[in-house]
Order: C-alpha cells, then structure tokens, then sequence
C-alpha cells in the first residue's frame, strides 16, 4: 500500500514537471520562463500552512486529557519538521522567482519577513521537542509552543492583505482583484498543490514510522542505564 | 535574450535535492534503527 502510494506521488510529480517546464507559457509579466517557479513556490508554501496546521491539530488533541496519547505528539513532531523543509524551499524558490522579477532577492516585505519568522518559529519548536526528560514533559512543552507558533500562519496568509507588500495578492482566491489563470497554467497549477501534497502525506508517514522507532530506541536506552544503574548499586552496598 | 532559465533550473534542482535528499535521509535512519533495534533484541 505504501510503494502504491509512493508510485502515485512520484507520477504525479513528474507529470506536474512535465507542463510546468515544457506545456505552460512564459509570461512577460512575471520573468517571462521564471512564471515556472510558480508551480513549486505556490504549492510548497501552501504546504508549509498544512503541515503547521496539522501540528496544531495534533498539539490540540496531545493538550485535551480525553484524546491524549504519544501518537499525536509524534504526528505534530513529524509534520512539523516537513513543514520547515518546505518553507525553508518556499523562501528559496521565492528569492530565485523575487531576483527576475522584482530586480532583487530579498525585501523585508510583510509577506516574506512573516514567513522567515515561521521557519524560525518551527526551527526553535523542532529543537525544543529535543529538550525534557520524560514524553510528558516534551508533549507539553511542544504542544503549547506548537499553538503559539501557529499564530504566525493566518499573519503570513493574510499579511498581503493587511499591509501594501511587494509580495503579489493571492491569485487564485482573490474576488476583488479577479485575476483569472486558465487552461494549462490553471491545471498545471492544480495538479502540483494535488502532488505536493501526496507527497507530503508521504513524507509525514515515514518520518512518523521513524519518530516512532526512536522513541522506542529511547526507551528501551532509558531503561537500559537505569538497570545497570541498579546494578551498580547493589554491587556497592553488597558486602566484601 | 534571457528568458531567467537559469533561475528555473536552479529552484528546479534545489527541490529535487532538498526533497530527494530528506526523503533518502528519513529512509537511511529508518534502517539503521531496525537493524540495529533487530541486533539488540537477538542480544
């Protein structure tokens, strides 16, 4: 079932880079052939909410006593450090898609300096969940930075709304501007948010089955040292 | 003139090593630990 759902990803990414590169237009508007980026930056970044809003979720029902259990935490773990790949390549791709365009890589526009906060946000939330000596204890910890550092989400979103950026409005959810993007644009567009997001759900599954094999790791280390320790005091207080 | 597909094939191979690179990692680390989580339990 996993290879079936690994083939599909893997199909549709390539059928995706297939009309990106070669079946869509330029457009002089937008660094005539760079209009391709569009194609990773737009999904990716839609990705990146996803994965936050998924640790969120899962943080959420960590938090709530009734729905409690390791499998959240390790869920909110998982997608969050998807999450700051892909953010981390939305930055990137809008730099090199910002250089042809804008004329520079980066300003400290509302909608990137929002999203560059995000990925430093989700960076210090992967290093805290290493900190804590107990899964409680880390739960807790991550569980409330998660929701914290989710409040950037809706910011970064709505950020070109709220403020005059030089980041564009959205494109495709945008009735006052009513920019329309059709045919093999409009597909290809659809088709690659469709593929990054198996891919994602891809990503989240292994990195999950890993989480969870470390954390038995640890585990069965913990109780390891806490043996030998015993050990060792029994020999101490043993009798010559 | 330039049509920028410098730029194209630079944020095109960045995702695919960026991507590809994690996904491998993720695989590499996942075997490591069930080898030898599978060794200490013959242990």
């Amino acid at each position: 079932m996993k290879r079936l759902f690994l083939a599909t990803t893997v199909v549709s990414l390539g059928v995706t880079a297939v009309f990106a590169l070669w079946v869509t237009p330029p457009r002089a508007d937008q660094g005539f052939d760079a209009v391709r980026l569009l194609y990773l930056h737009a999904p990716t970044a839609w990705i990146a909410y996803l994965a936050f809003g998924v640790t969120a979720l899962a943080s959420l029902l960590w938090l709530f006593p009734r729905t409690r259990s390791a499998t959240w935490d390790l869920l909110a773990g998982a997608s969050a450090e998807v999450g700051v790949v892909f953010t981390g390549l939305t930055l990137v791709l809008g730099s090199l898609w910002g250089r042809p365009t804008w004329g520079t890589w980066w300003e400290w526009d509302a909608r990137l300096t929002t999203t560059a906060i995000l990925f430093f946000l989700y960076l210090g939330y992967l290093a805290l969940r290493r900190t804590g000596t107990t899964a409680d204890e880390r739960g807790k910890r991550s569980a409330i930075a998660a929701l914290i550092a989710f409040a950037d989400v809706p910011v970064s979103y709505l950020s070109v709304t709220w403020w005059q950026t030089l980041h564009q409005q959205g494109t495709v959810f945008n009735e006052r501007l009513s920019v329309k993007i059709d045919g093999s644009m409009a597909f290809t567009l659809v088709a690659a948010v469709v593929s990054f997001t198996l891919l994602y759900g891809y990503l989240v599954l292994e990195r999950f089955e890993l989480a969870q094999l470390e954390e038995g790791r640890e585990a069965r280390e913990l109780e390891r040292a806490i043996a030998e320790r015993v050990r060792a005091e029994h020999v101490e207080v043993a009798p010559v | 003139m330039s049509h920028n597909w410098g730029f194209v094939t630079a944020g095109y191979s960045i995702t695919t090593a960026a991507l590809g690179g994690y996904f491998v990692w993720i695989r590499l680390r996942t075997r490591h630990l069930r080898r030898t989580l599978r060794d200490e339990n013959r242990d």
